[in-house]
């Protein structure tokens, strides 16, 4: 029997009295975990990020547990964190065998194990299996696929073959939910995480998604039955949804639909079957611009029957030539007709994925990308100062290398650095990034999202109730046109610092610019939020009001 | 592409107001599923 602990690093970057969203569990330690309940080994979950502990309240669960094997999960936000646990872990307890798992250690594997020698072993791409066996043959891992280790006795590191990905999902225990079990405990608000599929069948250049899930080769996606799935969340229903505190599930499905005619029969079914075993919450979902058509209503419909209530795009660009070197498989017209629909429904999150800066930017293409966002309320100044960022193993890393476009490598942000071949927009780019601390352009980044979402979940709960009337379109029309008014500034004042900076203007003029564009944010967001002051008023009148369009439902109870 | 998550807590007059609403709209919809309940009954029984 052997003593397991399971480290999720907190993320220093992000101000915890200002994150909006609730707590997340990490599912992939409590998917790994799962594998270990209910055999003779002890396994727990420390989750620093959940519950915001520091590096050092890692250490103290570490020396009171004295765990035989830890293992951290580490990404480009926490990797630092993971290092520090490991190395003051390692000093305290030479003996523990130390592993590391997630992405970002997967597609750095090598570099890790070479770098920070305390580190015994890296966990590369689905690790349910290659965990078992680990726990079971370390520290002689050879013929362990799956795994990248030290062998400290020869001094060598030796990367074994990959793993093919588990076939049938269905055979996975559900996932250890400890982290909510605390939470619900300590009467803290939860969000629960979910994974139905694994994989993407799409190869774009910027993302590790595909071969995440597939480095021992098999199927591109792997979907869970909608049964399966079901039985998990009626459990997390019952069990946490009912106790109040859940702020939503979140499918981490890295595209929720395909596009394909068997991925939308599967969404529908998994929405009918929620339906019919009464346990509708709250989600989110990931899709692809293309994952839906103009006719595919029914889906989006059964959808929000089940509870559905934000999508996150990854748009990326409204350029075709962005789209064709992210390699997205996807037209800017095909992209606008996916986000025609899900606009049409009001089902599009709080945010999307936008990369509006990488290598081969061109003004068209920058102009055209930023009047496109301000259509469906993305043109934040945040999304429109947004670079492509390279993490390790994204097939646009090797491309790069090899056109020696590659600079360095950020150990801040561990990501790849690269020169935009445009001195004129790598120039605008470091300019807009240099103004991302402004307290003006965080509220911008934050305040209109928390507005427009609030907005939208009360709306989609009233045309849940068939209380969505045109009287309600009327209340909300003030509050929508701050919004777009908000957006067209944010444009407004791209195009034209773009336009700036191709005529070669001096900084001083740039800069008055910007502090003029700042002093009319500050206003715009204020109007915003007085708008939103009241239309939320105004739909209290009309929800809980005499008049009220709900009293009728009263009679029939 | 990085995901900035911070976004404001919102003002406490709007958070009374989005509580009330949402009491409100939980309990209609708590109301109209027994109502549901109730048709359903009473169509198996005949």
């Amino acid at each position: 029997m052997s003593k397991i602990l399971f480290v999720n690093p907190n993320i220093c970057i992000v101000d915890r009295e200002k994150d909006h969203y609730s707590v997340m569990e990490h599912l992939g330690l409590g998917l790994l975990s799962a594998m270990l309940v209910g055999t003779d080994h002890e396994v727990s979950i420390l989750d620093c990020y959940a519950l915001d502990l520091e590096n050092s309240d890692a250490i103290t669960e570490i020396k009171k547990q004295q765990p035989d094997f830890l293992g951290i999960t580490a990404n480009y936000l926490n990797f630092d964190s993971a290092v520090e646990i490991a190395r003051q872990a390692h000093l305290l307890f030479p003996d523990m065998y130390l592993f590391l798992g997630g992405e970002h250690c997967t597609y750095s594997s090598h570099e890790i194990l070479e770098r920070y020698t305390f580190v015994d072993a890296i966990i590369r791409g689905e690790g349910e299996d290659t965990l078992l066996e680990l726990i079971a043959k370390a520290p002689d891992l050879y013929g362990v696929l799956g795994v990248h280790f030290r062998n400290k006795t020869q001094g060598r590191i030796v990367k074994n073959p990959d793993r093919p990905g588990i076939t049938n999902l269905d055979e996975i225990p559900f996932a250890n939910r400890a982290m909510l079990d605390y939470c619900k405990k300590h009467n803290m608000t939860t969000a629960i995480g979910m994974l139905a599929q694994r994989g993407c069948n799409h190869q774009c250049s910027f993302c590790n998604a595909n071969s995440f899930f597939r480095m021992g080769g098999g199927l591109p996606i792997r979907r869970r039955s909608p049964q399966n799935v079901v039985k998990e969340l009626a459990e997390l229903y019952s069990k946490y949804y009912l106790h109040g505190n859940i702020e939503k599930v979140y499918f981490h499905d890295a595209n929720f639909i395909d596009g394909s005619l068997q991925s939308k029969e599967w969404a529908i079914a998994l929405a009918q079957e929620i339906v019919a075993q009464d346990v509708v919450m709250p989600f989110e979902i990931y899709l692809r611009g293309d994952s839906l058509k103009t006719g595919d209503d029914e889906v989006v419909l059964s959808l929000k029957k089940a509870g559905l209530e934000a999508v996150f795009v990854g748009i990326e660009s409204f350029s075709d030539n962005d789209l064709d070197f992210y390699q997205k498989d996807i037209t800017s017209d095909q992209l606008i007709e996916g986000m025609d629909i899900l606009k049409k429904h009001r089902v599009l999150g709080p945010t999307a994925g936008v990369i509006m800066f990488n290598p081969f930017s061109t003004d068209d293409g920058l102009i055209q990308t930023a009047r496109v966002l301000s259509r469906y309320g993305y043109a934040s100044f945040w999304n429109l100062s947004q670079k492509l960022q390279l993490f390790p193993g994204v097939k646009l890393v090797k491309e790069l290398k090899e056109e020696k476009l590659l600079v360095g490598y950020d150990s801040t942000n561990k990501v790849y650095s690269y020169k935009i071949q445009d001195p004129c927009i790598e120039a605008l780019s470091g300019y807009l990034l240099s103004l991302n601390q402004h307290p003006t352009i965080i509220l911008d980044n934050a305040l209109p999202r928390q507005i427009m979402t609030e907005l939208s979940r009360i709306l989609n709960r009233l045309e849940l109730l068939q209380f969505y009337n045109g009287h309600i379109d009327k209340l909300i029309q003030p509050l929508q046109k701050q919004h777009e008014a908000l957006n067209a500034l944010n444009v407004s004042f791209f195009i034209d610092t773009v336009r700036r900076f191709r005529s070669g203007e001096d900084m001083a003029g740039v800069e008055m610019a910007t502090n003029k564009y700042l002093i009319a944010l500050s206003e715009r967001l204020n109007f915003l939020e007085e708008s939103f002051n009241s239309t939320l008023r105004l739909l209290h009148e009309h929800i809980i009001g005499e008049k009220s369009s709900t009293e009728g439902i009263t009679a029939l109870s | 592409m990085a995901i900035n998550l911070m976004a404001p807590k919102g003002s406490d007059e709007n958070v009374k107001l989005s509580s009330d609403i949402w009491n409100k709209l939980n309990e209609v919809r708590a109301q109209k599923a027994q109502a549901t309940k109730k048709v359903e009954k009473k169509d198996t029984s005949k």
